[in-house]
């Protein structure tokens, strides 16, 4: 398993990164810093794309399936910091910000570290369960992938919102780039962005679900949380239009959806062994 | 949010588990409260289903009205505007024309932008006053609404299913046919009974010619067998491709042969069949001393061997005397494939067979075992020989489903995720002017999540006159 030395110098580059940004936003917008900072997270990136493309490959090479590489838990907590790394660079080079850049990139550096303490033989690449192997799996995983991602974002600008309504004075750097309002203006965007890619993936994977088994929806622990993270980003969207609703109880609420994303994501296989239920998502 | 909550509820609790194994988990008193909250079943509770029902009737409701509302502004929209209307709008401004205002012109210039656009005049004490309406990505309105019917389509679907439709499974046996008859809402009752159709029964003869599992083979075995015996390295290389059933299904005269598979269901006069799940019965000869004895265990089912005969460690518990039990797993009884070759081969039946400590539930060691050859294990009097019997029993398990809603759900879900996305990734943009001479008071309202600045004011003033009074003057 050459290809995971891909992603450990991914993860220590990150690593850099974040302090690199952190510096960046601590000592004024120097902009050769920022420029730096850039290119590193794209070189970590490109080090993180060759990780998946080698088991990309390897997937292509033993089943003739071309997966994206979120098989084993590994790989999909790869996958997800890959995720929010592609969309928050497609977020700076839009946006031409990059005071979120420590905040966006330490989320993939705690990830990662998190998959550390995964055994490096349960990181090799797993064999694909025959349920799995479905166009529907690229279509489902990837646009939960892509929501999760801009949730993460989002997430991001909340947390910084709260902390500059409560802290006016701290991060000047921050105040010169967006201000509060500005910042809440763009977290609504993320989830707004995000949104129809979660209502597509959830029904994508109700469709799959009723061609594999006969049932769009069987309640089970992954389907309901999944179903939950629609049902709050629904309620956060549907008062923000229709209720104005904007700010702190925004925030809070873009913040509850984030922990829920979370649960879905990573926690429900926690809850599943925890709780002894029976689940058909416990692969992942 | 109480529907959220709810949902929740039913991922900590297990859901229609075996009672044991509530009373296991709980104790008595506890399950009973659970129960008695419809904590073990919450899915089907009268509050979830309250919940859903409330929420179809709100979105019903809100559809109608949103529909109403958005027929208006399309077709009838009020078209005069008072001052203190704009000025409230987001965007307001005051525009003093070089020359009076030519609302065919206006209409023209807004026409040009892509907006559809409406006029009325009416006379006032200093001459006539122009009111105009323009308004382009009306789209995004009407998506709203379908998004909200949409997922009262849903539900109507779902509504559908439960009421109408046939589902269940059946298990067929190698070699064997089993007859399935049902009828549409067959499960129906109460009210239902008295006002729906009486349906006829459907027959489906089901003939399972085989079930196998497919394999492939991997070029090395994989890294946790490393340390195991060549004999286990072998048969880990054969990784499980899919469970494939050789299915025959004779229905209302027509017979119909498929191999079904994972994601390859059997559609039959709208009936679906999929492969659900298996059994697999493997006969396990063990000798001891001078007797022999023949026993039916399951893939992955615990069992011990003993003197006395096999214990199912499922159903009685183990015998500590012994001091490890077995289970059977990657049991090849038939067709291998192997996809670098292309090629069937056929293998005696033969399985791994994984010792484990009864004290640790650690595997002590795995062995290859077959029908072809006795293996030893255990020590002194508990000493046995141990071989695979001849031939495999294998059922194949399909759930089966007719479903009248899937076209309601299917045109649901696919107007959710258009209702979704046009509302969120586009932008509707009005505009609200009124002319008096060389007056024109200009306002706008944009909904959209991408709100653009309003770039088309300053094309306004460009080509009709000047914000500012004092440059005029």
């Amino acid at each position: 398993m050459k290809e995971l030395t891909l992603i450990d110098i991914a993860w220590k580059l990150y690593i850099v990164v974040t302090v690199l940004y952190g510096i960046y936003l601590a000592f004024g917008r120097n902009r050769i810093l920022g420029i730096v900072c850039t290119l590193l997270l794209l070189v970590a990136f490109a080090f993180h794309t060759a990780f998946g493309v080698t088991r990309i490959q390897y997937y292509w090479d033993t089943t003739r399936w071309f997966l994206f590489p979120y098989i084993s838990y590994f790989e999909a907590l790869s996958f997800f910091t890959w995720s929010i790394v592609l969309v928050y660079i497609g977020f700076e080079f839009i946006t031409k910000i990059k005071v979120f850049g420590p905040f966006m990139v330490a989320i993939p550096v705690i990830v990662l570290a998190f998959s550390q303490m995964i055994p490096v033989e349960e990181r090799g690449p797993r064999t694909l369960m025959p349920a799995l192997k479905s166009p529907w799996l690229d279509i489902h995983v990837l646009a939960m992938f892509i929501s999760y991602a801009a949730f993460t974002i989002a997430f991001v600008c909340a947390v910084l919102f709260l902390l500059k309504t409560a802290f006016p004075g701290m991060l000047p750097a921050l105040d010169k780039a967006l201000s509060p309002d500005g910042i809440d203006l763009l977290s609504y965007r993320m989830i707004a962005f995000a949104y129809p890619f979660l209502t597509f993936g959830v029904i994508a994977g109700a469709i799959w679900a009723d061609k594999a088994w006969g049932t769009y929806w069987a309640w089970d622990p992954k389907e309901t949380w999944a179903f939950i993270t629609w049902l709050i980003y629904s309620v956060y969207l549907h008062m923000r239009i229709t209720m104005r609703w904007k700010g702190t109880s925004a925030a809070m609420v873009n913040i509850l959806g984030f922990v829920v994303v979370l649960i879905t994501f990573i926690g429900v296989n926690f809850i599943v062994q925890f709780f002894k239920l029976e689940s058909q998502h416990t692969y992942i | 949010m109480i529907l959220a909550i709810l949902s929740a509820v039913g991922t900590l609790v297990p859901q229609n588990a075996e009672l044991t194994d509530y009373i296991a988990k709980y104790g008595l008193q506890k399950y009973r409260i659970l129960k008695g909250l419809g904590f073990t079943d919450i899915y089907h509770s009268w509050y979830f289903i309250g919940v859903f029902l409330w929420l179809t009737v709100s979105s019903i409701y809100c559809s109608t009205t949103r529909l109403k509302r958005t027929f208006d502004e399309q077709f009838n929209p009020k078209i005069s505007y008072r001052r203190r209307f704009l000025e409230n709008l987001p965007f307001f401004r005051e525009i003093h024309l070089r020359e009076s205002a030519d609302p065919e012109r206006i209409r023209d210039f807004l026409r040009a932008k892509g907006f559809v656009t409406r006029n009325e005049q009416e006379m006032t004490p200093d001459g006539p006053r122009h009111s105009i309406f323009a308004q382009r990505g009306m789209i995004r309105k009407w998506a709203l609404v379908v998004l909200h019917f949409s997922i009262v389509f849903v539900f109507v679907g779902g509504a559908l299913r439960s009421i109408l439709g046939i589902d269940g499974s059946v298990a067929v046996r190698d070699g064997t046919k089993e007859t399935l008859t049902v009828k549409m809402g067959g499960g129906y009752s109460g009210m239902f009974k008295y006002v729906l159709p009486d349906f006829a029964l459907e027959q489906y003869v089901l003939d399972l010619k085989s079930f196998y599992i497919r394999y492939v083979k991997r070029e090395t075995p994989p890294a946790f067998v490393s340390d195991q015996p060549p004999e286990v390295q072998e048969l880990f290389r054969y990784e499980l491709d899919d469970y494939v059933s050789d299915l025959t299904i004779i229905n209302e005269g027509k017979t119909e042969k498929k191999l079904v598979r994972v994601n390859h269901p059997f559609i039959i006069n709208g009936m679906v069949f999929y492969q659900n799940a298996f059994n697999m019965f493997v006969p396990v000869i063990f000798r001891a001393g001078d007797q022999e004895r023949e026993v039916l265990v399951q893939n992955d089912r615990p069992f011990q061997i003993t003197m006395e005969g096999v214990r199912f460690l499922d159903q009685e518990p183990p015998d500590p005397n012994v001091g490890f039990y077995f289970t059977l797993s990657q049991t090849v009884a038939g067709r291998l494939f192997n996809h670098d070759t292309k090629k069937e081969i056929l293998v005696p039946p033969m399985s791994i067979f994984r010792v484990i400590d009864l004290n640790t539930g650690q595997p002590l060691f795995l062995r290859v075992i077959s029908s072809e050859n006795w293996i030893k294990l255990g020590e002194g009097s508990s000493r046995v020989s141990v071989r695979l019997g001849d031939k495999v029993e294998n059922a194949s398990i399909f759930s089966y489903k007719k479903d009248p809603g899937t076209p309601v759900i299917y045109f649901g879900f696919i107007f959710i995720i258009l209702g979704a996305a046009i509302t969120i990734y586009t932008n509707r943009n009005q505009i609200f002017i009124s002319s008096e001479g060389r007056l024109l008071l200009y306002g706008t309202r944009i909904q959209g999540l991408f709100l653009a600045p309003e770039p088309l004011f300053d094309q306004f003033s460009g080509e009709f006159g000047i914000e500012d009074p004092e440059k005029e003057a």
